[in-house]
């Protein structure tokens, strides 16, 4: 009876005196280090999901139109840039198009510039630019008329819109310079004024057929100018020096009998580098013309000063996306058939880890 | 009565009557006038196989054979997009309270049925969410990016009161030869 007096007393004193030493939490809001090198965007339909390669954490997200392309980092600046369609009904209604500058520690927005409403919904790091001056933005524009808006983003205006017809794709060179694809199988350069203004336009000869043997609308930046390769395999270079365009003898990613064997480039994101070692990573499949799309079977990694492969990887799996960080320890990341996404170490091949959930789908892998 | 002098008599009879018209209709007529009616009469002409009827007799159908609910569906050669067969339209049709869209990509497929190749017009329905039933992604000679009209991944609502994406329809719009 006196064990149960006893017991009583410490439920009515003891209980409570323990729930006081309990210190009350505070909501509070997380922000975000410098980025490094190991950090990475799954662009969805629904925003940007930001992980961090080396721990598979999800570090935050970008909250995108589902219009958006893609989006430019600029980490001089602590920004982010995505191009914006809204929507006043969300399906219906008024059209605004932005370009909307994140905070890159909160992924906030923090201003909004006034863009013509005529950007391209199409996914992909082409489709957006950042030029090397930091101060620029180009955003592609199909309505199906084709053309680019230059956004000044120190100054937060729109600059002007540059008519581009039969040329598509953004891929910056030098300080305030793109390249374009044109639809005549030439390549076309379009340098910026200070001021922001069209100051020259130059177009390559045409080197490659689009009806016999296209190249990819994924293209990769290389130390000195970007990596285009085509439907059957061929590979060229395009660089820029002032305003000259040169564009190198093509090499083939296959010899005779993998051609033969009917083997070609494919995939959605199929093709990324790793300027510091040279490397080209290309995403191969065995098929027929038009298979283009067909997710990889096989990885094969090139050195792209050599122009001759180096690895031959033979995947599990077939993979449709790959992107390769540019880190001290450079990470592969791979989308695999269920949608997981795989971190490798790009140099020896080996899995790290798998991130699973990395959003509702993915429909671009980009660099942070 | 003879038959060679009924013919004779037949033959005087039109020749007579075609000189008397013709001396009649240059009376009435400057010979400008009469090429100006001529003309009129064989543009004219010419623009009676237009008609919507006439068409209709003229044109052969393109034959049918699969599932236009299916990705497989013959005339989805180059559609990436999600079917409006699927989302309470045809492949012909979009569904209700949807708006087509007025352009379109192009693609060319091949109908198991007659043989033939056809260019296929892949319009999109627009103003409503995505109709995320029946998703297909084929490449039939498209091309990227920089050459839209080919290109599959576009939204082609570009002509629509909304950019908003539905659904893509299939119709057949010619024949590739």
């Amino acid at each position: 009876m006196r064990g149960v007096i006893l017991f009583g007393v410490w439920l009515l004193l003891g209980t409570p005196a323990a729930y006081s030493e309990i210190t009350t939490e505070q909501a509070s809001v997380e922000t975000l280090d410098q980025p490094t090198s190991d950090w990475f965007i799954n662009l969805s339909s629904s925003g940007a999901y930001l992980f961090d390669s080396a721990t598979g954490d999800m570090l935050g997200l970008l909250s995108l139109t589902p219009y958006t392309p893609a989006v430019a980092i600029n980490r001089s600046r602590g920004e982010v840039y995505a191009a914006e369609s809204y929507l006043s009904r969300l399906h219906r209604g008024n059209q605004a198009d932005v370009l909307t500058v994140y905070d890159i520690t909160t992924l906030s927005p923090v201003a909004e510039i006034d863009i013509p409403d005529k950007m391209t919904e199409v996914t992909g790091d082409i489709n957006i630019g950042l030029m090397g001056n930091g101060r620029y933005v180009t955003v592609y524009n199909l309505t199906p008329a084709q053309s680019v808006s230059v956004i000044d983003v120190s100054n937060r205006q729109f600059v002007t819109e540059i008519s581009t017809p039969g040329c598509a794709m953004i891929m910056p060179v030098n300080d305030a310079s793109f390249l374009m694809v044109c639809g005549d199988g030439s390549v076309q350069l379009i340098r910026l004024a200070a001021d922001g203004t069209e100051s020259t336009r130059v177009r390559s000869e045409p080197f490659f057929s689009v009806e016999d043997d296209a190249v990819f609308d994924r293209t990769a930046r290389t130390r000195n100018g970007w990596l285009l390769v085509s439907h059957a395999g061929l590979a060229y270079e395009v660089s820029v020096d002032g305003a000259k365009i040169s564009v190198s003898k093509p090499w083939s990613l296959l010899n005779d009998s993998e051609r033969a064997d009917l083997w070609r480039p494919g995939g959605m994101g199929l093709l990324t580098i790793l300027p510091s070692h040279n490397l080209a990573f290309i995403l191969m499949h065995q098929g027929k013309v038009d298979t283009h799309h067909e997710p990889g079977s096989e990885l094969w990694i090139f050195d792209t000063q050599k122009h001759r492969r180096v690895k031959r990887w033979i995947l599990d799996n077939p993979w449709s996306d790959i992107l390769v960080l540019q880190g001290e320890r450079p990470r592969l990341i791979a989308v695999t058939d269920d949608g997981a996404l795989q971190v490798y170490d790009a140099l020896q091949q080996r899995l790290e880890r798998t991130i699973v959930e990395p959003g509702p789908g993915v429909n671009l892998l980009q660099g942070f | 009565m003879n038959p060679g002098n009924l013919l004779h008599r037949l033959n005087e009879w039109l020749d007579r009557k075609t000189v008397e018209g013709s001396r009649q209709l240059a009376r009435q007529s400057s010979r400008r006038s009469f090429l100006g009616r001529l003309g009129t009469a064989i543009v004219g002409m010419s623009a009676v196989p237009l008609l919507p009827v006439a068409r209709a007799f003229a044109v052969d159908t393109a034959g049918e054979l699969g599932n236009p609910k299916s990705c497989d569906y013959w005339r989805y050669c180059a559609i990436s997009g999600t079917l409006c067969s699927c989302c309470g339209g045809t492949e012909r049709s979009c569904p209700p309270g949807s708006e087509p869209s007025t352009i379109h990509w192009v693609g060319t497929c091949h109908n198991p049925v007659d043989g033939k190749d056809y260019l296929i017009a892949y319009n999109d329905c627009c103003g409503k969410a995505m109709c995320s039933r029946c998703s297909c992604h084929r490449t039939e000679r498209e091309k990227p990016l920089y050459f839209p009209s080919r290109h599959a991944s576009i939204t082609w609502c570009f002509g629509a009161e909304s950019r908003s994406y539905h659904c893509t329809m299939a119709l057949v719009i010619g024949t590739a030869d």
